[in-house]
């Protein structure tokens, strides 16, 4: 019995009051302006009737440019970014392109950014990630999005590519006159 | 080589979609999420030192200059994975109303008083056995607009990390012997009762300081599919 599972601890939703507890470094970003490679990732969280949600909070995770995490990644990279979004449902974080990882059977993936979302209404988080829309060659071979068939689920996932090296990722918790639902992400086994 | 596409493991979570929790209806996501084995990017988790936590961060009856309204406590437990392994040197958020159920946010139009001494924020790190602690005040429950007579239990909300990100979690720690829990959206989302017994903390004596504050113990077991193996 020594290797028996103990009982996970299940979700509760975020609720609409999180602000003075998670905001300690909901500004902090990435790398600093004028970093030689930054983007910025920004965008908005929608609900099914199409509305702005003003009260999700966004946390984002990846890899620095040469493909590490902490604790083995060089300097004081955290990796993690948290933003809440604001009265129009936006969000905005400056980051680079993360190097080059594998996926869970050994091949290498596109670029890639993990985002988790929460909000007042959500009773669990809503995993996703980003993709960026400028690395088509490698976004045709990654094998996460090969694995969704949906042409339209599949372009949820990438960032399109703006001027200045901004990238926009909304988010759509469900379907609406805005486009379709983002493609959630569940890890199994 | 294989895909990477998995099998979902049992959940032990709400679904996104509770009738009863009328948000939920235009947020939770009603597409089948993609069911992946997570990749290298969440199987890594961030890492915050102890350059984060400030000396009064788990202390939330210490952040100003007076002492707060209401029942000192106590919240202490372990932070494990789903093999018992202690998840050490994590960071741990909560946040919670005060002793009159009132959150110091703006939009929290409840007419109970704020506590100029109480915010009602803290964070800690897991020491090496994946223990945290908190002294905090006990909050009340809260009306909420839900449904008439609604009101939410007494809770703390709870921020936790593991060692993958794809074990981030955040929920509602309980109080025992709560009359307000059965009518409670929120919590009975969570329909299997042996689960939901899961955010029910317990008194315990041995957290107590005599004339001072009552003790809660509360663990939390991070789930996710990759926790650490056990050593061999």
């Amino acid at each position: 019995m020594s290797n028996s599972e103990l009982k996970v601890t299940p979700s509760q939703t975020i609720g609409p009051f999180f602000r003075f507890g998670m905001d300690w470094i909901a500004t902090e970003q990435l790398v600093e302006e004028g970093h030689p490679n930054a983007i910025v990732v920004h965008g908005v969280v929608y609900d099914g009737g199409g509305n702005p949600v003003p009260d999700a909070m966004i946390e984002v995770f990846q890899a620095d440019e040469n493909g590490k995490f902490p604790p083995e990644c060089a300097g004081s990279w955290s990796g993690f970014a948290r933003r809440l979004t604001d009265d129009n449902g936006g969000y905005e974080i400056r980051t680079i392109k993360p190097g080059a990882v594998v996926a869970a059977n050994g091949e290498l993936q596109a670029p890639h950014i993990a985002v988790v979302v929460f909000a007042r209404g959500l009773l669990k988080p809503a995993f996703s990630r980003i993709y960026f829309s400028d690395e088509a060659e490698a976004n045709s071979k990654d094998p996460l999005l090969n694995v969704i068939d949906d042409p339209k689920a599949k372009n949820t996932l990438i960032a399109v590519s703006e001027s200045g090296g901004k990238y926009r990722f909304d988010v759509r918790l469900q379907d609406s006159d805005l486009g379709p639902e983002t493609q959630f992400i569940q890890f199994g086994v | 080589m294989g895909s990477i596409l998995g099998q979902p493991l049992e959940s032990v979570d709400p679904p996104y979609h509770f009738p009863g929790y009328q948000s939920t209806g235009l947020r939770g996501p009603n597409r089948n999420p993609l069911i992946i084995r997570p990749g290298d990017t969440e199987l890594h988790a961030p890492v915050f030192g102890e350059s984060r936590i400030g000396p009064n961060d788990n202390d939330l009856t210490a952040q100003h200059q007076g002492q707060p309204i209401g029942e000192k406590i106590i919240v202490s437990g372990r932070l494990l994975d789903s093999r018992g392994k202690p998840i050490a040197n994590q960071l741990i958020e909560i946040w919670q109303a005060n002793s009159a159920g009132r959150y110091a946010h703006k939009l929290d139009d409840h007419d109970a008083p704020l506590d100029p001494n109480f915010t009602g924020g803290g964070r800690t790190l897991t020491d090496s056995n994946g223990v945290y602690r908190f002294t905090t005040i006990k909050p009340a429950a809260y009306p909420w607009g839900n449904h008439p007579n609604a009101w939410r239990p007494a809770h703390i909300h709870f921020s936790l990390f593991g060692t993958a990100f794809d074990q981030r979690l955040i929920t509602q720690m309980y109080f025992p012997g709560d009359p307000t829990m059965d009518s409670d959206p929120i919590a009975n989302s969570i329909r299997d009762k042996k689960v939901l017994a899961r955010l029910i903390s317990d008194f315990d004596w041995d957290l107590t300081i005599s004339g001072i504050a009552l003790g809660y113990r509360w663990d939390i077991v991070l789930g996710g599919p990759n926790p650490t193996p056990e050593a061999k």
